[in-house]
């Protein structure tokens, strides 16, 4: 089982106007027959909300190399964050956690917040859906987090075949803003499409698409759309 | 070759811009009349002028008044930023603060059928009720802020209560269970609707995740004894 994997983050321009850097955060693990992909995006409210998403991150990413199901890496990594957060608030490390664990039969996805996790089917005929999408809420800035009440409760979580997929993104709710029409809940096919298509090229050195990636972020087109942080994380199956 | 030079704007999915409301409630009664109303006007002034500057903010950024002196009126229904022109208000009458709070809760509550109908985005609702008095309309109170307590617990809005000098500190404790009522510091005014236009244009910019870090507000907020 053999995917190739690109992933960029950038700091959104409200961030940086306000003298702040990027609280997204994302980690890519490859085990045995398994690869895992994990986005965090820290609260814009938390005193540390970057170390809350670069710890969620990391330690989900980890647990899930060894554990499949979805609600015990959260709890496991939210034991592990409260270990690090001790006597502080824990509010001050608000993140939100997006996990896709993929193995050789399914792709489990596992949503606290307001991330995203777009996957192309071939059976499908290459046709995007979101798996694990975030429940609407009635307000934009407003969704919940690793560490708010219940979290592992209202957690989205769902899980599909793996066989026929041969794309798979995930994104934190800055990127969102401009690939998916929110209102529809679809993916933009034309993006999806090149993005794909740009992630399936591993002739090149990884180095050199994340960079790629990067920039494309920071782009003026992108910055138009939003001034959010942005991070994305692109997997394609190799051919055979 | 694959490269992301190939995406062009057209590609990307089109989202309405998200709104971000903004509802201030403004005792204009007699007691409110000469210096008060004076800084008040110059304030909104200022906030006219100071919001405006923010690209982003203009965009986003929605605001409404009513008042109540003599009478509750909407002043200014919503508007986006860019088309808001600070008016001149005057001193009058009582103040029918129960019916202006009625006045205002169904003014926020269309404006969100309204986001809703055409699939816009939008930020909780924030209410700023700025008073030197008391409700003169018993016909309207308690009821009145029993509804805005209400609307606050269901989430619907966020109230921050200011007090002007002369106000009734205790009664202005009861029109919220998020935010404790702040005393203006003199007429400070200008500083206030200064920190209202840097708050809400942060309020308005991609956040993820609810109440955003204020700006303090020590410039216009009398610090408590």
């Amino acid at each position: 089982m053999a995917w190739t994997v690109t992933a960029a983050k950038q700091a959104g321009t409200s961030h940086l106007r306000h003298g702040e850097g990027c609280a997204d955060a994302f980690a890519v693990r490859t085990g045995d027959g398994v690869l895992v992909l994990a986005v965090a995006d820290g609260a814009g409210s938390a005193r540390c909300g970057a170390d809350g998403a670069e710890h969620a991150a990391g330690r989900a990413a980890n647990l899930a190399l060894r554990e499949t199901d979805l609600r015990s890496v959260f709890q496991g990594t939210l034991d592990s964050l409260l270990e690090k957060v001790g006597d502080r608030p824990s509010a001050d490390f608000h993140t939100t956690l997006l996990v896709a664990i993929l193995t050789e039969n399914t792709l489990s996805v596992g949503n606290i917040g307001d991330g995203w996790a777009v996957v192309r089917s071939m059976r499908g005929h290459g046709a995007l859906r979101a798996v694990a999408a975030p429940s609407r809420s009635e307000y934009a800035n407003e969704t919940f987090f690793l560490t708010s009440r219940n979290a592992l409760d209202d957690a989205v979580y769902e899980v599909v075949p793996a066989a026929g997929l041969d794309a798979v993104a995930l994104l934190t709710d800055g990127p969102a803003w401009f690939s998916i029409d929110l209102e529809t809940r679809t993916p933009s096919a034309a993006l999806f499409g090149k993005l794909f298509e740009f992630a399936a090229d591993g002739s090149r050195p990884a180095p050199e698409r994340d960079e790629e990636l990067a920039r494309f972020l920071a782009s003026d087109m992108v910055v138009r759309k939003t001034d959010d942080d942005k991070t994305m994380v692109l997997a394609v199956r190799d051919a055979r | 070759m694959a490269g992301l030079d190939q995406i062009s704007d057209q590609d990307l999915a089109w989202n309405r811009e998200q709104r971000t409301p903004c509802m201030l409630l403004l005792d204009v009664s007699d007691s409110m009349g000469g210096q008060p109303i004076q800084e008040l006007n110059a304030g909104l002034k200022i906030f006219e002028d100071e919001i405006k500057r923010d690209e982003m903010a203009v965009l986003r950024c929605e605001v409404s008044l009513v008042t109540f002196g003599g009478s509750a009126r909407l002043a200014q229904e919503f508007v986006s930023v860019g088309q808001f022109q600070a008016p001149v208000l005057e001193a009058t009458g009582n103040t029918p603060m129960g019916s202006a709070i009625n006045l205002a809760l169904d003014t926020l509550r269309a404006r969100k059928d309204s986001y809703r109908q055409h699939g816009i985005n939008y930020t909780r609702p924030w209410l700023f009720l700025i008073t030197d008095g008391a409700p003169t309309d018993p016909e309207n109170w308690p009821a009145a802020g029993e509804r805005l307590l209400r609307e606050e617990r269901d989430k619907g809005v966020v109230v921050f209560p200011i007090g002007v000098e002369g106000a009734d500190m205790g009664f202005l404790a009861r029109l919220s269970s998020l935010n404790p009522p702040q005393k203006l510091k003199g007429l400070a005014f200008a500083q206030f609707f200064r920190w209202l236009s840097t708050s809400q244009t942060r309020a308005s910019s991609g956040q993820a995740g609810g109440s955003f870090q204020m700006p303090s507000q020590q410039d216009w907020a009398q610090v408590p004894l």
